[in-house]
């Protein structure tokens, strides 16, 4: 067999198994999306009926009439958004620094901020409570936005530094003779040219405090809590539990993660194996 | 001419001011003040100073079989997911390197477990194993491994499989792609190489694919590991650190010592000895990063 003929059986076979296990891998998300779409008889029906034989979407209208799931959506919204854009701004000016000024301490800073990203964030848990309660910002939508700020801001430097030292100074240096001053450059010259990058990397700020669980449950009680927290409260009660709510809202609420993964693949992959593959 | 000169050496620092603001506050402070905690008798609700009991902390957190247990938890949850995701997520690496047309089809999939929250994928994997309802025990009932129904979340040894199945589906993607991205790195003439030699499909892995993938693997080893002994929310939402305490990961333990037994001296050792750990994985990875940059530069 010659390598031509054995590299097309391989590709019929990396077909196969490769729909397979993509059908596999999601498997488990069309099982929930059933159980959100059942009326509640079928749903603990015992032995479990695997294709739902009468379908209802009573689950995706009555989430938004449990009154705090709206209020958590959108607190989501909220907190995640402002996330994105200030971490945004901040870390566009951090990594301009790193990317086009020599100055003392640019390696050691930069490898701090690289050792931030993989802080984990159990381990300040505590300390970071008193910060916050000291700062009167506890439950408050102020306070999470700045503690998801800092998580946010070392990754969002580290990417951007990369796609802005990839831009060519030359041009810099020609605006520079026409009297434009670093924060002219920045904005009119680097951003322009690297904003598809600075629009992915803001969406994963905005990702990273959308799916955040553990700041959001130690501390927020009600007025800032977010959709992953609140999923329990809303839905699942001590005497009754609301699956098909609880996945309802769960599917609505992956939904923008979904779509934003899946739409931006390019710059994700990217992202993640920056450093890791050989270019 | 002076005050240019000046101003021209601090314009970095104006730039990096507002992001190591927040750094400072958010993440510096905290560590720091962490460590002052993990020496002390915090005193929460009487207020006044705390009283300094050096390693005392350390050295009770150490005599007590609820943190040993996490520890052991923290590592069993992590190195029996860590082998199966590597395993699977290679398997499935080779297999979509074959697919040439199409292939960001197949990636959308592999990123949806990664993008969803760590709770929803808890709440899932929880329907899943479900004990009455579920769909895991109906499958394997059909096909006929059990004949009653398993309690999987409510004993010890079931449910950290279940936590390390949940956690094996969100991660190996992460794998899959990083791996497939090493793989389309190697270059091809290797294998035609290899195939003139008469190596066969085996021989080639093991002599041209696993000693290219080195760096990749060693880099998501490492990331794995910071992620998966990190987790908090995908275990505390399916089992709580339950059923008697098998699941209780340090994570989990640094929450349950600090907000609920109210020992603040004491959750904070447990942090630093988290945090100690994971930097130093993470020192490691960046020595890997750094060194082949050096070289990859010198080359």
């Amino acid at each position: 067999m010659t390598l031509r003929t054995q590299q097309q059986i391989r590709a019929a076979i990396g077909y196969g198994v490769g729909g397979t296990f993509c059908f596999l891998l999601v498997l488990p998300l069309i099982w929930v999306a059933s159980t959100s779409v059942r009326p509640i008889s079928e749903m603990t029906q015992v032995p479990p009926v695997v294709l739902p034989q009468s379908i209802t979407f009573d689950a995706y209208v009555n989430i938004w009439e449990a009154a705090p799931f709206v209020r958590y959506f959108f607190n989501s919204v909220f907190i995640s958004a402002s996330t994105a854009v200030i971490a945004l701004s901040f870390a566009i000016c951090a990594a301009y620094a790193f990317a086009r000024f020599r100055f003392r301490g640019a390696t050691t800073l930069l490898m701090l901020v690289v050792m931030s990203q993989m802080l984990p964030g159990s381990s300040i848990l505590i300390p970071l409570f008193q910060v916050i309660r000291n700062m009167g910002l506890l439950d408050t939508h102020a306070g999470m936005i700045l503690i998801y700020t800092g998580f946010a801001i070392p990754f969002c430097t580290w990417l951007l530094n990369g796609y802005f030292r990839a831009i060519p100074e030359d041009l810099e240096q020609a605006a520079m003779i026409d009297g434009c001053n670093r924060f002219e450059l920045l904005w009119r010259i680097i951003l322009p040219l690297a904003a598809p990058a600075v629009v992915a990397v803001g969406t994963f700020a905005f990702l990273l405090s959308w799916n955040e669980f553990l700041f959001a449950y130690v501390f927020t009680k009600s007025n800032a809590l977010t959709i992953p927290v609140g999923l329990r409260a809303a839905f699942l009660g001590q005497y009754v539990n609301k699956y098909d709510q609880l996945f309802a809202a769960s599917l609505i609420f992956s939904l923008p993660p979904i779509a934003i993964f899946v739409s931006l693949q390019r710059y994700f992959v990217q992202g993640l194996t920056a450093g890791a593959v050989k270019e | 001419m002076i005050t240019k000169q000046l101003q021209q050496k601090l314009t970095p620092y104006y730039f990096l001011a507002p992001a190591l603001a927040v750094l400072t506050l958010i993440i510096l402070f905290p560590i720091v003040s962490n460590l002052l905690m993990s020496v002390h008798k915090v005193q929460l609700l009487k207020g006044g100073e705390d009283e300094f009991v050096g390693l005392g902390n350390y050295t009770r957190l150490l005599g007590s079989s609820t943190f040993r247990g996490s520890v052991s938890a923290s590592l069993r949850f992590t190195f029996l997911s860590l082998p199966l995701a590597l395993v699977l997520g290679m398997g499935m690496a080779l297999v979509f390197n074959e697919i040439r047309r199409a292939r960001p089809v197949f990636t959308a999939f592999l990123l949806v477990p990664w993008a969803i929250a760590p709770v929803v994928t808890g709440y899932m994997w929880r329907w899943l194993f479900h004990d009455s309802f579920g769909l895991i025990n109906h499958f394997l009932m059909t096909v006929g491994i059990i004949d009653t129904n398993v309690p999987w979340l409510a004993q010890p040894d079931t449910a950290m499989a279940a936590t390390v199945v949940a956690n094996v589906w969100r991660f190996m993607p992460y794998i899959t792609i990083m791996l497939l991205a090493g793989l389309q790195g190697i270059p091809g003439d290797l294998y035609e190489a290899a195939h003139v030699d008469g190596a066969n499909i085996v021989e080639r892995f093991v002599h041209v694919t696993l000693p290219q993938l080195r760096h990749v693997m060693a880099v998501v080893f490492l990331f794995a590991t910071i992620w998966m002994v990190n987790d908090f929310a995908l275990i505390f939402i399916m089992t709580e650190g339950g059923p008697a305490k098998a699941t209780l990961v340090v994570p989990i333990t640094v929450y349950r010592f600090a907000f609920e037994h109210l020992r603040l001296g004491r959750g904070a050792a447990a942090a630093m000895i988290l945090l100690v750990f994971l930097l130093s994985v993470s020192a490691i990875f960046i020595r890997v990063i750094f060194a082949d940059r050096r070289r990859q530069a010198s080359e």
